[in-house]
């Protein structure tokens, strides 16, 4: 006769971070996450295929060459690359089981996220009073609904950070949950990894 | 009388999920190695923009390998897909692959290149 024991479910429960009990043997929600990333891919192709479409196309003015502001972007792009270092630490700080500078290291990625903001804030002030629209001409269009689109998705990611880091000041993000972070930290270098695309063929691209 | 302890980590599916979960993550030092890295990629990127490299071709050909390289390194290392189950890599590169295909016959078809 044969008798299978279960192991507990506590025990269970604290392997489930590390051995996720799906049929593929990984993390349902990651997997979710990155086929989301994935499908990300081809919006912002979309978008920045359509800038590339239109670029030079116009037939009347600004054009990239009067408007952009190429070393306050290059800081810009600066300060975000820079939000991913503080992302992955505050990760890095989770797994360790640092709950204190996890919080210091989610709440300097926001910070970072609305700098970045602000300077894309700053920047479409700028060039509405240097007469460029949205519906001013083709690269008014085909810019701000690109670069607009981008800032949805950082400031959304701004929220996430935040939620994280008052769900971690109430005690509600323990170091089991470290995935959570995980995922939220994919979407926020996705919004770095999908600048530094824009960055190079919007702005420093003749 | 056998008795059998059944772990979950032991079936089948979860032996694959082992081999890939217990991945050494890099050290807070490498992080921020690889940040600077990815710093000063971006300051050669915007010095290329204002000096003359030769042909434009060229400088465009630089400016897209940076990018390029930059886009990789974040993946890689901040994104841990280096380190992580080959099923993410293959989800996210085949969103990339779909994504530069289809976008480049789109392009090609409205002769963008050609200009």
């Amino acid at each position: 006769m044969t008798t299978v024991v279960n192991e507990p479910h506590d025990t269970q429960d604290a392997h489930a971070d590390h051995h996720p009990q799906t049929n593929t043997g990984v993390s349902n929600e990651k997997m979710a996450m990155w086929a989301f990333l994935g499908s990300e891919c081809l919006l912002f192709g979309a978008l920045i295929s359509t800038f590339l479409l239109y670029k030079g196309r116009d037939t009347s003015g600004p054009t990239p060459d009067d408007v952009y502001d190429i070393p306050f972007t290059s800081v810009s792009s600066f300060v975000l690359l820079m939000s991913s270092l503080t992302m992955v630490l505050a990760l890095a700080a989770i797994q360790r089981r640092d709950e204190r500078r996890l919080r210091v290291w989610l709440l300097a990625t926001a910070l970072l996220g609305s700098t970045f903001i602000a300077g894309q804030i700053y920047e479409f002030t700028a060039f509405v009073h240097e007469g460029l629209t949205i519906s001013r001409n083709l690269f008014g269009s085909s810019f701000f609904v690109m670069t607009g689109f981008h800032g949805v998705h950082v400031t959304l990611g701004i929220v996430m950070l935040l939620t994280l880091w008052a769900m971690s000041m109430r005690g509600q993000l323990k170091p089991e949950k470290a995935e959570t972070v995980e995922i939220a930290g994919l979407y926020w270098h996705f919004v770095d990894i999908v600048w530094i695309v824009i960055f190079t063929v919007v702005y420093l691209i003749k | 009388m056998s008795t059998t302890v059944e772990h979950p980590e032991h079936h089948e599916h979860a032996d694959m999920n082992i081999e890939h979960a217990h991945h050494d993550h890099p050290s807070d030092w490498t992080y921020i190695k690889v940040a600077l890295v990815l710093g000063v990629m971006t300051a050669i990127e915007v010095a290329l923009s204002y000096v003359e490299v030769g042909e434009e071709r060229i400088t465009v050909g630089l400016l897209l390998a940076f990018a390029v390289a930059k886009f990789a390194t974040v993946v890689a290392y901040f994104m841990h897909l280096k380190f992580d189950h080959p099923w993410f890599r293959r989800l996210f590169v085949t969103g990339i692959v779909l994504a530069v295909f289809c976008y480049v016959v789109y392009l090609s078809t409205l002769h963008v290149f050609a200009d």
